[in-house]
């Protein structure tokens, strides 16, 4: 039996089990507004549909990044070393990181994974293709990934290196355009080792975060009947058909429960000859509350993020000059402490933190389940907070300096162009004078939801409703103490 | 149940709205002007951070110590560029509270969007009103959760 | 090795194979991947050089200018564009009415300078930069026409 024939006999499996016991429970909503399951399917409308199962719906828009990337990448490496004069730093850690945060990750998951330039000319390899769906062979190795790496331990460890040199990393041209053309590289060279979007999946460091972070996300691709995909055996959105290629990201379709892994490329509408999927608007923050597939993996994503958020706001937007200097590498034993309290924070404290309110929640609720699920299940809560923490912190980079993208448009590479006539526009902060409120509003929102995530986090944790009320209970501490500390840095 | 919840939003709607007057009844000292001096490096500000009360009239006499740089306030919009070996003065009155970013406006090397310095301007209303809408959500989903996990 | 081989060829063969059945609209792609791949970057470039062919750029950091010697001809307009590279500079060619103070990162400035006879002029920094602000000057070389 082929690995392939095994995960189709696996997924019919699956999807019948879900099938099978699904409760009749009463609609349980957010924010006691929005019920949990309200859906509304956009691709209803037939020109949505007809776009997303064009093949030059995920060619063209990857076709413009991947332009504007090799210009950014030309910048880092001949244009000027002034940041904010050069198109690398505007529009990666200006434009583009505002982008995902604010609007991307919110709105449109793991959407950028769709028109990602980094891993395309991999993928054009693989497939011997640019657009068209052609039946061979993948080139390259093809291998799978090994099983003890699939996770995002990987993505985590890559992640915390990256943030070590952040403060290199956000000011130099030369330093982004060293980050990203490594991605690309490397990305490049391991499509062709192995299978499929298996780089995206276990090694992007800017995949980790989008893959927790989408699970929040407003939108998802799942399929419209579940009884469709069970009776239908070809499995197409899995094996490809002449249409689409399987799932590039090496997700069942048919059986789709959370956004982590679903980089929106819309390959399993265009294989799909059921026409059984669909795009989906829904609550905010839905998949957190999926039971199936969390891990210690995903939980140290989440405390890693939300710890980047605090350590970035107190480097790049707060008054402490020692503290980027350190960031800024002036010296070596400096950066070293940036580098090793940065890490703790993320991958240490934070966890103990939550460790110690896990195992009061576990002791509270009377010791039902074991503790490393409590641990793992109530880390979910951290994921509102988390990105509103970084929308909050993505104000406060975007409004300030978002008037350098009309400047750069002219003048990419700070060599004195000007090509369309806006290179003399003058640095314009944009709003600052809401850039608080802003933050604490976020802040705000943030923590209502995440209050709102661990509660029903909480019920489903513990099936008693009085030992899941007291289990909650340290959890609010926590997350009061956590949006305190944050409203503080933002604006106190 | 459904009525102890509703209950628990009318009464943090009340809290919010008296504590949206208690955080402005709190301090309110005669306003008395101040001059503070700001020095200007690569990439910070000393002092940091500047606190003063609000109505106060600001002096700031702000001085580089390196290279030309730059002052911006936000939410006040006074913008200075100051230039080594010259002593540049912004004034403003401290009408608006809360605490607000100032940040160089000339560039001045790769940190100088991360050169920073915080005014405080007290009493900080933002932060009181959202520490008070953080309690009082926080409180009312304690106590929430205390009903609820007394009975066993 | 002969196995290898036959492999090899029997891969292109089909590859070949592959390609001729390419349809109209792979075509379309591979055009709109070779523009953005080769021919937009080069057109940017070649548009960016193209505006810049009669100026001399001359790029000022901490604590020097590059180029630090620069040709003219004595009674020919001579164009200069200014770029800072790292932090505020100035510009002044001493002996001639040409200055640009200050010289802002990411704000170049354009002048034209028209020396009025053959000699060497000096060129220095007009606003304190650091320590060796001093230091930073270069020379315009103007020749007889």
């Amino acid at each position: 039996m082929s690995a392939e024939k095994r995960m189709v006999a696996r997924t019919a499996a699956a999807a019948a089990a879900a099938t099978a016991d699904a409760p009749a429970a009463p609609r349980d909503l957010f924010l006691g507004l929005v019920p949990v399951d309200a859906r509304l399917e956009l691709t209803k409308a037939p020109w949505l549909r007809r776009l997303l199962r064009s093949r030059w719906t995920t060619f063209l828009p990857t076709a413009l990044n991947l332009f504007l990337f090799l210009v950014i990448l030309a910048a880092g490496v001949v244009g000027t070393p002034v940041g904010n004069a050069n198109i690398a730093i505007v529009f990666i850690w200006i434009l583009w990181w505002s982008a995902l945060m604010l609007v991307l990750v919110p709105f449109a998951s793991r959407l950028w994974c769709g028109m990602c330039p980094l891993p395309v000319l991999g993928e054009w390899v693989q497939r011997f293709s640019l657009v068209a769906r052609r039946w061979h062979r993948p080139l390259g190795l093809s291998l799978k990934w090994p099983k003890k790496l699939r996770s995002m331990w990987l993505v985590n460890g890559v992640f915390l290196g990256v943030a070590a040199f952040s403060g290199i990393i956000t000011t130099r041209p030369w330093a982004t355009v060293a980050l990203l053309g490594s991605i690309m590289v490397l990305g490049t060279a391991l499509f062709l080792v192995y299978e499929r979007r298996t780089f995206c999946r276990y090694l992007c460091p800017v995949g980790g975060f989008l893959g927790l972070y989408a699970n929040f996300a407003a939108i998802e691709i799942r399929p419209k009947s579940q009884p469709v995909c069970v009776g239908h055996k070809s499995k197409e959105c899995i094996l490809g058909s002449v249409a689409g290629h399987g799932c590039p990201w090496l997700e069942q379709p048919t059986n789709l429960k959370r956004n982590t892994y679903c980089g929106l490329c819309f390959e399993c509408f265009r294989c799909c000859s059921q026409d059984n999927m669909g795009l989906y608007v829904r609550p905010f923050g839905t998949d957190l509350l999926v039971e199936s597939h969390r891990g210690l993996d995903e939980s140290w994503k989440a405390f890693i993020m939300l710890g980047a958020a605090a350590v970035y706001s107190a480097t790049m937007m707060g008054p402490w000059g020692t503290l980027k200097d350190w960031a800024n590498l002036r010296s070596l034993g400096g950066w070293a402490l940036f580098a090793a309290g940065l890490i703790t924070v993320l991958a240490g404290v934070l966890p103990a933190l939550h460790g110690a309110s896990a195992w009061l929640s576990w002791r509270l609720a009377g010791r039902t389940v074991p503790l490393k699920k409590v641990f793992t299940n109530f880390a979910y809560h951290l994921v509102p907070i988390g990105l509103l923490a970084w929308i909050g912190f993505s104000f406060a980079i975007l409004l300030p300096n978002g008037s350098y993208v009309i400047r750069i448009i002219s003048d990419p590479f700070g060599w004195g162009w000007n090509l369309f006539g806006t290179a003399h526009f003058a640095w314009t902060p944009v709003l600052t004078s809401w850039l608080p409120a802003l933050q604490a509003a976020s802040l705000l929102f943030g923590f209502v939801y995440s209050l709102d995530v661990a509660w029903k986090i909480a019920r489903q944790t513990f099936p008693a409703p009085a030992a899941a009320a007291r289990a909650v209970v340290p959890q609010i501490v926590l997350l009061g103490g956590i949006t305190a500390a944050f409203l503080w840095l933002f604006v106190g | 149940m459904k009525g102890r919840r509703y209950l628990s939003v009318v009464a943090g709607g009340v809290i919010l709205v008296a504590g949206f007057f208690a955080v402005r009844l709190g301090a309110a000292p005669l306003p008395h002007p101040r001059t503070i001096t700001l020095e200007a490096s690569q990439w910070r500000y000393t002092p940091g951070i500047v606190t003063v009360n609000e109505g106060d009239p600001v002096t700031l006499i702000i001085k580089a110590s390196d290279v030309t740089h730059g002052f911006y306030l936000d939410g006040y919009n006074v913008t200075e560029t100051v230039v080594p070996g010259q002593t540049v003065t912004a004034r403003f009155v401290a009408t608006r509270s809360g605490r607000w970013m100032f940040r160089c406006a000339v560039t001045c090397g790769p940190f100088h969007p991360y050169m920073i310095g915080w005014l405080r301007v007290q009493p900080n209303v933002t932060l009181r009103l959202g520490l008070l809408a953080l309690g009082t959500i926080g409180a009312t989903a304690l106590y929430a959760a205390w009903e609820e996990g007394r009975g066993r | 090795m002969r196995t290898f081989m036959k492999a090899v060829s029997m891969w292109a063969r089909q590859r070949l194979f592959q390609l001729r059945a390419v349809g109209t609209g792979e075509l379309v792609a591979l055009g709109i991947a070779v523009t953005v791949l080769v021919v937009g970057p080069a057109s940017v470039f070649a548009y960016g050089r193209w505006m810049d062919r009669h100026v001399a750029v001359v790029q000022a950091r901490q604590w020097q200018y590059a180029p630090n010697v620069l040709h003219a001809t004595a009674g020919v307009p001579f164009r200069i564009r200014l770029v800072s590279e790292d932090v505020v500079h100035g510009f002044k060619i001493i002996g001639l009415d040409a200055q640009v103070t200050p010289l802002i990162p990411g704000k170049s400035m354009e002048l034209t300078v028209t020396a009025p006879k053959p000699g060497t002029y000096l060129y220095m920094c007009t606003t304190y930069c650091g320590l060796k602000h001093a230091l930073m000057f270069g020379k315009l070389i103007v020749t007889a026409p």
